[in-house]
């Protein structure tokens, strides 16, 4: 049997200086002329990757051993053959099939992972917390909007007192888990016209809106409130932003930052409109269950819509759908 | 057992015993965008624990393909070490991102922590990069010592988070912003103090690297920058201002152009400004930068970054991300390719002359101060 020799580098780890030697294998060492050292295959063997680029040796006494290119590819045989097998991951890499495979793997688990995963895990969390935590959690954001957004409360307007205990008393009938505390503010700056609803059940209703719509309008604009309440959106919503960061950061941002900003701040609007829809479905059923129809939620939308003039991106940019996407899911949910 | 010098593959002997060499690169687009392909399905399939391990293949797979005297460049670390740099780092970047939506106490406290922990940190894992790094066999390091990585680590830090925070404490008109700004105008002082200090403190074989001041060159990199982003704003306010009539009257236009012309500067930004600024923070500081009697050079400039950008960025777009790795190989290739360097004596001489200085082990021992080395670990980013 011919024995295999092969060229390599040798650095001995102190000098930054190459020396040629001659390698080749027996059945327990790896050993090396001139000098007949012998090196023990056991305490080679496990390699951290040594032939990414041209085959690469560490030695035990923090030297080691480049093989010269002509002697790449014998050497790599002979040492996957008799001293460490190629691990799957540097299988995969070495072929097209795997890798194209593996991008398979990737759509598909990215797809499912933001189709089913993240909400799963986001609704288990919803409903999972206590409510006293999140309560407590939706009384400090509320602390924190009354520094600013909300320094002003309105609770002197005359029509808001009999308004909220009628609406209160009217959904505690419907929904009698639900525990709702509504609020009137006058917002800073003073036109922004919004309803907005906190983790724990806090609907805030802003002044220039409550002024502006009609008694069943606001109505409608309380259903679709109730419904972010009754879906837990405000605590799904921070455990999927939460999460998808998480996600993004471990997976993508290796490679490149900006990007992975980029793709977890597009779906977060994306998932947005998601709550949005839904709670625009809950809305609808809330309005026929209080006897009136839910297409006064699409006129509200486009009362709104019409006092604010203007002032919409393109959808996929925006935290709301189209408004008449809306108001037609509205009209059609009333034909129902 | 010593072969002759000659036979090694030798610098261009240029005149004299003068020599000058060139870094290359060897990596191809077609192995990387496999090693990508297999790395990402990996973290994303075990929710990122795998990431430090295909780090370190990255990391090995381009340190390899880098040579330098026809011999490649190597990377060896501990992955158990840079998952635990990665636990941190993602936590640090949590709170860095949200804090501030939560409360200000919370964020002004992580903001002091940052402060406090950022420069030991940034030394800490420039020390596990250049230890894991070698050439030859030979391993680099880094020496700063804990105040010296204070005192110039933490004036950098402090000028770059002093916006943020003073946004927190003031409304948003009026002369407040000027004052927001003026930590900006000694932004570059910190920001070239820095990257001396970072090449400064980096030795290899017990020799430290050197480098002279670049504070001027690095204020004119800034302004530079900052007379792009103007040129750039005042294009885009133009176009604009031209094109709005045309979007009079549409119910989409008010808020629609706002958003599109935010994204354009973001856009102008990142093709326009960041490139030509990159390129030329990196020929600064290794254009000042010597090791022994060998002086760097650097030959990148914004034309080809900007040419690089030109080149991929459309294919980036059109393949949703995939042309990635195909672009990351080029711009490794035209970093590394433009840095040769250049000695009086032939490099090969003067290397198998050089001794290893005493001072690797010395100095090692005396920065490695309890804390320090508590977190030696590679924070990754």
């Amino acid at each position: 049997m011919v024995i295999e020799r092969w060229t390599a580098k040798y650095f001995d780890g102190r000098r930054p200086v190459a020396l040629w030697v001659c390698l080749h294998l027996d059945a327990e060492a790896l050993c090396l002329h001139p000098g007949g050292q012998r090196l023990s295959l056991r305490a080679l063997a496990p390699q951290p990757e040594c032939l990414a680029g041209r085959p690469r040796l560490l030695l035990p006494d923090g030297a080691s051993l480049e093989i010269e290119p002509e002697h790449a590819a014998a050497f790599t045989q002979a040492w996957q053959g008799r001293v460490t097998p190629p691990g799957w991951v540097r299988r995969c890499i070495a072929s097209w099939r795997a890798a194209l495979a593996a991008l398979a793997l990737l759509i598909a688990s990215l797809l499912g992972l933001d189709q089913w995963g993240l909400p799963a895990l986001a609704q288990q969390l919803g409903q999972r917390l206590p409510h006293q935590t999140e309560d407590r959690l939706g009384q400090w954001l509320m602390a924190q909007l009354q520094k600013d957004l909300l320094k002003t409360p309105a609770d002197g307007e005359p029509r808001w007192r009999p308004w909220r205990a009628e609406q209160l008393q009217r959904l505690q009938g419907l929904e009698p888990d639900l525990m709702l505390c509504l609020s009137l503010y006058q917002p800073n700056p003073p036109k922004l016209m919004n309803a907005f609803a906190l983790p724990g059940g806090h609907i805030v209703v802003l002044q220039p809106l409550f002024e502006a719509l009609g008694e069943d309008e606001l109505l409608a604009v309380l259903a679709h409130e109730v419904g972010h309440v009754k879906h837990r959106h405000g605590v799904q919503g921070l455990a999927r932003s939460v999460g998808l960061g998480m996600v993004a950061a471990l997976t993508v941002s290796d490679y490149s930052s900006v990007a992975a900003t980029f793709a977890v701040g597009l779906r977060g609007l994306s998932y947005s409109r998601d709550a949005e829809a839904e709670a625009d479905a809950y809305a609808h059923a809330l309005l026929r269950r209080m006897g009136k129809s839910p297409a006064l939620l699409g006129q509200a939308l486009r009362h709104l819509e019409a006092l604010q003039a203007g002032g919409t991106s393109p959808s996929w940019l925006s935290s709301h759908p189209a408004t008449e996407a809306r108001v037609q899911a509205a009209e059609q949910a009333a034909q129902r | 057992m010593r072969p002759p010098v000659d036979a090694l593959p030798g610098p261009e002997a240029a005149r004299g015993g003068a020599s000058l060499a060139r870094l290359q690169f060897t990596g191809s687009a077609a192995e990387y965008w496999r090693i990508w392909v297999v790395h990402l399905t990996l973290n994303v399939l075990t929710l990122g624990l795998y990431s430090p391990w295909g780090k370190l293949r990255k990391m090995r797979w381009f340190a390899r393909h880098t040579r330098l005297l026809g011999d490649a460049f190597d990377y060896q670390a501990d992955p158990w070490r840079l998952l635990r740099g990665r636990v941190l780092a993602l936590l640090l970047l949590l709170g860095y991102g949200h804090l501030f939506e939560f409360s200000l106490t919370a964020g002004l406290v992580f903001y002091a922590f940052v402060l406090v922990l950022g420069p030991l940190m940034f030394a800490s894992a420039q020390r596990f990069k250049l230890r894991a790094s070698s050439w030859r066999g030979i391993r680099f390091d880094f020496h700063a010592r804990t105040r010296q990585s204070y005192a110039v680590v933490l004036p950098f830090q402090a000028l770059w988070m002093a916006p943020a925070v003073a946004v927190q404490f003031t409304e948003f008109s009026g002369w407040w912003w000027a004052l927001g700004a003026l930590p900006f105008l000694l932004l570059p002082w910190a920001h070239a103090r820095f990257k001396t200090f970072q090449h400064r403190e980096a030795s290899f074989l017990g020799l430290r690297f050197q480098c002279d001041p670049i504070t001027e060159r690095v204020y004119s990199n800034y302004l530079l920058g900052l007379g792009l982003v103007l040129l750039a704003g005042i294009v885009v306010g133009v176009t604009g201002a031209l094109l709005a009539p045309l979007f009079e009257g549409r119910a989409e236009a008010k808020g629609g152009h706002i958003v599109l012309g935010s994204m354009l500067g973001m856009l102008c930004f990142y093709l326009l400004v960041w490139p030509m600024f990159a390129a030329r923070m990196q020929r600064v500081a290794w254009e000042n930068t010597c090791w022994a009697n060998v002086q760097f050079r650097c030959e990148l400039d914004a034309r080809s970054a900007w040419g690089l950008l030109l080149r991929h960025g459309p294919l980036l777009l059109l393949s949703l991300g995939l042309w990635w790795p195909v672009a990351a190989v080029a711009w490794a290739r035209l970093r590394v390719e433009a840095i040769s360097l250049s000695c009086s004596e032939d490099l090969e001489v003067m290397l198998s002359a050089a001794r290893p200085a005493g001072l690797q082990q010395a100095a090692g021992a005396a920065s490695a101060d309890a804390a320090a080395e508590f977190f030696d670990l590679d924070l990754g980013w």
